[in-house]
């Protein structure tokens, strides 16, 4: 038995881990060979990158701070993938989430003490985005219209309406670029490392949310529902589960926990809310869900290297001149691995089958 | 009607016309491609390296033909990167499209600094001349709308009869439909689907360098970041929202540039509507069309190819 | 016919793959004028070696002639260059294309820029004419009925010049009536002087169209023989292989209760049309009912009725005395009913689940597999490898994957799932189907197992051989409708042969004969 345990343990962490490394280092390769035309020493632009990430306290925390949303938008897209529904509305839901996290958080709560404050925002905020997500998820699970594209449709419509909010009804008077007043003390998240530190108690809720999901889908009935809906509708409704009501479910909570990124960016980044709460933190939640292979332990690993990057980023612009746009095509390139060696390694694995 | 009267209504659909013109140029790009089933959710990428790559040769080379030729060859180029990964590697076409657009996003900012690093006014260009067609413009209503923009504006117009007349009437046409909707049948016949399917992505992204050349081009003047904010994925939506079907995507097209004018105009008059809910009605329209075409019992695909984002491979 | 030229001749093609070889070392010669039938149960190889004689696939070993000179063929193109032409059993036509479309560029196209639709249209025409086909070449293929789609495909071939017509399975999709439309355009062309190659199970279509008869089994050639010299008895001890379908041990017929009731069910198949008009069966505990009839009557459509995963438009059904009509998936397996779907791959089974999971598929909520909502891992494994051992499924372990199995290896995982509870009533879809003889006895002896404990099973087969050999009872479906039902050990295979072609014996109302029947049963 120890010995299929073994194999088990190499085949379904080593090896991707591996296959992942690949592509990782690859994307740096090709990344470093730009940084070389525009003229300036890989190593020392890695370094300095490096650095930006992880050079001070204070960088450490803004690596981390740019870590949460990331998590949390990606296990957003792992939990609906689960069903195989491709929840492309992470960003519009995390968009509807901080817009949820500023109205409430302008309320006056009175003497409730600070974490039931956070709890009731948070569970408000969860249920803004798992109404919003509802819209593709109910189009989907009732009428089959593509989730994707709705997704995508309701992200600009999310945007758009935060743009309004914060330049009409939630705007700070005379606020030079718009923005909405700070939300009231009680509702804003804990900076963890203290006040002048981002970090805030939102990347630890996203670290126990990662190991509550990896709970929920390998070890819950939920989990193997959604799993079995993900293998196809019509082997799920033949098992007697009834489709919709999972690919709702699905929906509904991976839009929830996608808005949870948008508190965490009001309550404990901004403490107020703008136009541009997110510069693209859901796609990029796709992106490490995706690198992860949709595991949502894989995710925090995945989240913390994107992280490390746009951390850094700023740092190597600064100090060596290579553009933070830099980070973009690695992550780009990487994406392109892995999908490239994924169908090399279907291949492979065709050619073991014979 | 107050402060609206005929000029600013004339104004509005006349810009309209313009906004519409790169939505057209995509979104006709976008149907070939998908008509043949694939999916590239990567345009927005591939107009921003277009737009990049044109306002870069147009400057350097004072050439504005130039320019665009330069965009629709990176758009060339970057289909044939989506193709590759999508048709002879047969990668997930959401993920490959948004590995595409991530990686556009970042090249033409990147290319942008590198380029132009020691400017400190931004760089511009002057962009094409209105032409005013003789006697056409001098029509009512019609003529200052249509009829007096620059010549890229008509050649996106001008180009919708043609892709309609590619897919339908010619013989490509017909393989690239065939390939989309049955590929198995396809190659019991002897089409190459894997070529076909490469050519009309590659077609694609051309188109899609072209839009995305315009916008510096043909309109703006100069290069900003980001500077498509998301017209890919409306084109993407107006393809769907057309049915595949590059005479209805004019009207995609022109709704939303509509919508898109209404709400600017609006915004600088003052005029007491959110110019946010103008600019989010076509999203929302797309989802209404989304929705209507599968609540109607005839197309339950809504006029989808049948293999649309479903990858080929011989047996 | 002893001067026509060898038109095609096959010399020792061999194709293999993972695990099989589909075809060792064929011979096969092919005659002008000449009508061939390709005689083979599933996974004979007939496909596979139609499919290389079209160049849809390159043989490992052997040479492929065509009037005396060797040919390669790379794509189908090459072939077609040849005078051959296929029609496939699943249409190779593009739906939303019109005939002319199709046929247009059916071979590749014409390396125009614009094809010369008007002139195509015209040759398609004059063609439909001459063979008296009936076809509007406007109207778009999806629109037209099954049979004249084939027809189409015929054209097809004809236009661009196929001397050499391949049929693979032709009939299976068609009604009798469109059958011996079929068959008069074959002959048709025979006069014309094309050769025919027609691939078929069926031993009646074998004796009725062709010239001569190959039987093909595991890949191999039997035997080639002439029509008019042999008989079905000699061919199907081909094709089987050994004298008499060794019969199952039954039980005496147990009197059990009734535990179905099918009352005047309508339901319409995905298309949106009526695939069940009115169906009528009752049915008791301890027998087996034989479903038989020509596939795409209305079989799978019952199946999906009775077992809540298609909606009833009218009708009743009632399962152990309790009405189901509107009952859920679910509810109804509680109840104690079992479905075994043909189509194993997205139905019966999930490709990238486990054998684990794909066992506890329909239980994983009950006690103990799972409490309070969490999965119980020892016991599901426990449980599972008990399964495994019983039923007899080969894999590498509880954790192989749907994918990784073999159709009969996955069949007998769904079967364990199904039967393991002891269901009360069983439907059996093409149960047997694409098994090897060895799976498909074992598929057939646990129907049986599950009968003499007292279940009712609902077989639904194609195939009527399987049907009589372990039915108790038999009945035929045809266009969603019940042409009769018979006692198992007074079948009169001619009346179920006539059933199935939808010819209810000079009554008009084929509905009212059924009920008439029942009636009868009931008596």
């Amino acid at each position: 038995m120890s010995n299929s345990l073994q194999e088990k343990v190499l085949k379904q962490f080593f090896i991707p881990l591996a296959w992942l490394g690949i592509s990782i280092l690859g994307a740096f390769l090709a990344g470093a060979v730009l940084i070389l035309l525009v003229g300036v020493n890989p190593i020392e632009a890695y370094a300095s990158l490096i650095k930006g990430a992880f050079g001070s306290k204070y960088a450490i925390s803004e690596t981390l701070v740019k870590a949460t949303p990331i998590l949390l938008t990606g296990l957003a897209v792992a939990f609906a993938y689960r069903a195989k529904l491709v929840n492309l509305g992470v960003e519009g839901q995390l968009y509807i989430g901080a817009a949820a996290a500023a109205w409430l958080g302008l309320f006056s709560f009175g003497q409730l003490p600070g974490f039931i404050v956070v709890l009731l925002v948070s569970l408000g905020v969860f249920l803004a985005g798992g109404l919003y997500a509802l819209i593709p998820g109910f189009l989907k699970a009732k009428l089959n219209v593509s989730e994707i594209m709705t997704g995508l449709m309701l992200n600009f419509v999310a945007m758009l309406y935060v743009s309004y909010l914060v330049e009409g009804p939630l705007r700070l008077p005379r606020s030079v670029i718009p923005r909405s007043p700070n939300i009231e003390e009680v509702a804003q998240l804990a900076r963890i490392l203290g006040g002048n530190f981002r970090f805030h108690s939102y990347f630890l809720v996203g670290v126990g949310l990662a190991i509550l999901i990896f709970i929920i889908f390998y070890r819950t009935t939920l989990g193997f529902q959604l799993k079995i809906v993900g293998e196809g509708e019509r082997l799920a409704r033949f098992a007697g589960i009834n489709v919709p009501v999972i690919q709702i479910v699905a929906m509904v909570v991976s839009g929830g926990i996608a808005a949870l990124a948008g508190y965490g960016e009001v309550g404990g980044v901004h403490r107020y809310l703008l136009a541009e709460i997110s510069p693209g933190f859901g796609y990029y939640g796709l992106v490490v869900a995706f690198l992860a292979r949709m595991n949502p332990l894989g995710i925090i690993v995945s989240s913390l290297f994107f992280s490390v990057l746009l951390g850094g980023a700023e740092t190597m612009q600064r100090t060596v001149g290579v553009p933070v746009f830099l980070i973009n095509i690695i992550q780009g390139l990487v994406l392109f691995f892995v999908v490239g060696l994924e169908s090399y390694r279907r291949k492979l694995e065709k050619r073991k089958l014979l | 009607m107050g402060v609206i009267d005929a000029a600013v209504v004339i104004t509005i659909l006349a810009a309209a016309v313009r906004i519409a013109t790169p939505l057209i140029f995509v979104s006709l790009g976008e149907i070939i491609t998908e008509k043949s089933g694939v999916l590239n959710l990567g345009v927005e990428g591939i107009m921003l390296m277009g737009a990049i790559s044109g306002f870069y040769t147009a400057y350097t080379f004072d050439d504005l033909w130039l320019g665009m030729l330069a965009g629709v060859l990176v758009g060339i180029i970057f289909g044939a990167f989506h193709a590759y990964f999508c048709i002879f590697l047969r990668t997930d076409q959401t993920i490959t499209g948004i590995s595409l657009w991530i990686l556009g996003l970042g090249l033409s900012s990147f290319i942008y600094r590198i380029a132009f690093s020691g400017y400190f006014v931004r760089p511009r260009i002057s962009t094409f001349p209105r032409i005013s067609f003789p006697i056409l413009h001098e029509i009512p209503w019609i003529g200052p709308i249509f009829f007096n923009h620059n010549i890229l504006v008509y050649l996106g117009f001008f180009a919708v009869p043609i892709v309609w007349w590619l897919i339908n009437k010619t013989e490509f046409g017909l393989k690239i439909q065939a390939v989309g909707e049955h590929p198995k049948a396809a190659d019991t016949f002897g089409i190459n689907v894997q070529k076909i399917r490469f050519f009309s992505v590659v077609i694609g992204g051309a188109f899609a360098g072209a839009g995305g050349a315009f916008i510096p081009i043909g309109s703006l003047g100069s290069f900003v970041d980001n500077m498509t904010q998301g017209r890919g994925f409306i084109a993407i939506a107006i393809v769907i929202f057309s049915r595949w079907n590059p005479l209805f995507a004019v009207l995609g097209a022109l709704l939303f540039g509509t919508m898109s004018a209404m709400g600017t105009r609006f915004q600088v008059m003052g005029i007491d509507i959110a110019h946010q809910a103008l600019l989010a009605l076509p999203y929302i329209a797309t989802i209404a069309a989304l929705v209507m075409f599968n609540l109607s019992k005839k197309g339950k695909r809504g006029g989808a190819p049948g293999s649309l984002a479903v990858p080929y491979e011989k047996e | 016919m002893s001067e026509n030229e060898t038109l095609l001749k096959l010399e020792g093609i061999t194709k293999r793959f993972p695990g099989v070889t589909a075809n060792e070392k064929i011979d096969l010669e092919l005659e002008t004028g000449e009508i061939r039938c390709l005689l083979g149960e599933n996974g004979a190889g007939k496909s596979t070696l139609m499919n290389i004689i079209y160049g849809l696939l390159q043989p490992d070993e052997g040479k492929i002639l065509v009037k005396g000179k060797e040919v390669k063929f790379h794509s189908p193109r090459d072939a077609i260059n040849h005078g051959i032409g296929m029609v496939h059993q699943h249409f190779m036509l593009i739906p939303t294309f019109n005939p002319v479309e199709n046929v247009v560029i059916g071979k590749g196209g014409t390396r125009k820029i614009m094809p010369d639709i008007r002139g195509a249209e015209k040759k398609f025409v004059d063609l439909a004419k001459k063979y008296d086909m009936n076809l509007n070449p406007k109207t778009k293929i999806w629109q037209m009925s099954v049979g004249e789609q084939q027809r189409v495909e015929i054209l097809k071939a004809l236009y661009h010049g196929a001397e050499i017509l391949i049929l693979d399975e032709p009939t299976s999709v068609l009604t009798p009536k469109e059958t011996e439309h079929l068959f008069k355009i074959l002959r048709a062309l025979k006069e014309e002087g094309c050769s025919i190659i027609f691939i078929t199970h069926k031993l009646w279509e074998a004796t009725t169209i062709s010239d001569k008869i190959t039987v093909l089994k595991q890949g191999k050639v039997i035997d080639t023989v002439e029509t008019k010299s042999t008989d079905a008895k000699s061919l199907s001890w081909m094709l089987v292989g050994r004298k008499e379908i060794q019969k199952i041990e039954k039980k005496g017929g147990i009197e059990g209760e009734r535990i179905l009731e099918v009352d005047n069910v309508w339901a319409r198949d995905d298309k949106g049309l009526d695939a069940l008009k009115g169906i009528s069966l009752e049915m008791n505990r301890g027998e087996i009912l034989g479903l038989a009839g020509v596939a795409g009557n209305g079989q799978r459509e019952l199946a999906e009725a009775i077992s809540g995963l298609r909606p009833v438009t009218k009708g009743k059904i009632k399962l152990k005395g309790k009405e189901i009509t509107r009952c859920n998936p679910r509810r109804i397996q509680k109840m104690g009913a079992a479905y075994i779907p043909e189509d194993r791959i997205h139905c019966g089974a999930g490709q990238n689940l486990t054998i684990k999971e794909n066992l506890i598929l329909k239980k994983y909520y009950r006690e103990p597999f799972s409490r309070k909502g969490f999965l119980q891992f020892p016991k599901i494994s426990n449980h599972c490898a008990n399964l495994i051992d019983d039923y007899n499924v080969v894999c590498r372990g509880a954790e192989t994957l749907g994918k990784q199995l073999s159709g009969g290896n996955l069949q007998k995982t769904i079967l364990a799932r199904e039967l393991d509870a002891e269901p009360d009533f069983i439907i059996a879809e093409q149960p047997a189907s694409g098994l090897d003889i060895g799976a498909g006895e074992f598929v057939q002896n646990q129907l049986i197992k599950s009968r003499n404990r007292g279940a009712g099973v609902l077989l639904i087969s194609a195939n009527l051989d399987e049907i009589l050999l372990i039915s108790d009872r038999v009945a035929v479906i045809f266009e969603g409708r019940i042409m009769g039902v018979m006692e198992a050990d007074q079948v009169d295979i001619g009346i179920i042969g006539e059933w199935m072609l939808g010819s209810d014996g000079g009554k008009k109302n084929a509905e009212k004969e059924t009920e008439s029947l029942e009636e009868e049963k009931v008596q």
